[in-house]
């Protein structure tokens, strides 16, 4: 199955480096209904020079003033790694305890299965990053089965979000296997942020990369 | 920022598959796709400032059923 493209006009709002930050205004396409994509009006687009298609003729109703003068709605980290939250300061202390946690668990003991789930009533973490196995399985149904209470509470908004960081094998496109940490949170509206950690194993122990990647809602605990 | 050193695959692999790359970081456009206009700027001669527009191209991948990462 062949992808889909499509044009898109984006104001310039700065230049970082070698990128440009462009703000959308547009809607990609119409099954973009999606919440968590990311593309909508509003959010800050990176790219880079080879992007560029036209700069000439911006469509009729293509305000670039107007766009700049409203405040992006998502905003594209600028230092993913010191930033991985977003702005968002409950996200920003719960990615700090799992990294924390995370680490402590790859460099004590087998982190093949280990878990924790953390939790929030949208003000704090009432339970900090709780740990409820460290050798629990992980393959799906297990997993699951762990993280479905938890889910359940979101669902029935007695908690805004959990949270849930498990170590992972993961097969790269290239087809090379690597671990790393993975934590995921999601909120009572459904889709939350990932933020993914690889590492590996040498002769001291274990080399942590910085982040390699972080993507989704910002203010995910903003959400009501 | 630190886009160079996000591991791209390795992102595209976790996330709904919408979210490719060139989803939101804009395809490099081909040759014949580029206006004139934008050549110089594509090429890096002239650099576009605050308030200017660029069009850039945008590539999704099929939507298919939603996929977590657990």
């Amino acid at each position: 199955m062949m992808g889909r493209i499509q044009r898109l006009w984006v104001a310039v709002s700065e230049r970082v480096d070698d990128y440009y930050i462009g703000i959308l205004n547009e809607h990609p396409a119409e099954n973009y209904a999606n919440r968590d994509f990311y593309l909508s009006p509003g959010a800050e687009v990176p790219f880079l020079s080879h992007h560029i298609v036209d700069i000439s003729r911006p469509p009729f109703g293509f305000d670039i003033r107007k766009v700049l003068q409203t405040n992006p709605k998502r905003l594209w980290s600028r230092d993913a790694q010191v930033q991985p939250s977003m702005g968002d300061p409950i996200l920003h202390e719960l990615f700090q305890l799992a990294d924390q946690n995370a680490i402590k668990r790859l460099q004590e003991g087998n982190c093949r299965s280990a878990f924790g789930i953390g939790r929030t009533t949208g003000q704090t973490w009432t339970d900090k990053f709780i740990t409820t196995g460290v050798d629990f399985p992980t393959d799906d149904e297990a997993f699951m089965e762990a993280v479905q209470p938890l889910q359940e509470q979101v669902r029935q908004r007695k908690l805004q979000a959990s949270a849930v960081c498990t170590y992972r094998q993961l097969q790269r496109t290239s087809g090379t296997a690597m671990n790393a940490i993975v934590i995921f949170l999601e909120n009572a509206v459904g889709y939350s942020v990932y933020w993914i950690r690889t590492y590996r194993t040498t002769s001291d122990g274990y080399e942590l990369d910085d982040l390699t990647a972080q993507f989704g809602e910002p203010l995910v605990f903003r959400h009501s | 920022m630190r886009l160079a050193d996000l591991n791209y695959d390795l992102w595209q692999l976790l996330q709904p598959e919408e979210l490719t790359v060139d989803a939101v970081m804009g395809a490099a456009a081909l040759k014949n796709q580029r206006s004139p206009a934008a050549i110089p700027y594509a090429t890096g001669k002239k650099t576009l400032k605050r308030g200017e527009g660029a069009l850039l191209i945008f590539a999704s991948s099929p939507r298919q059923k939603r996929r977590r990462p657990v």
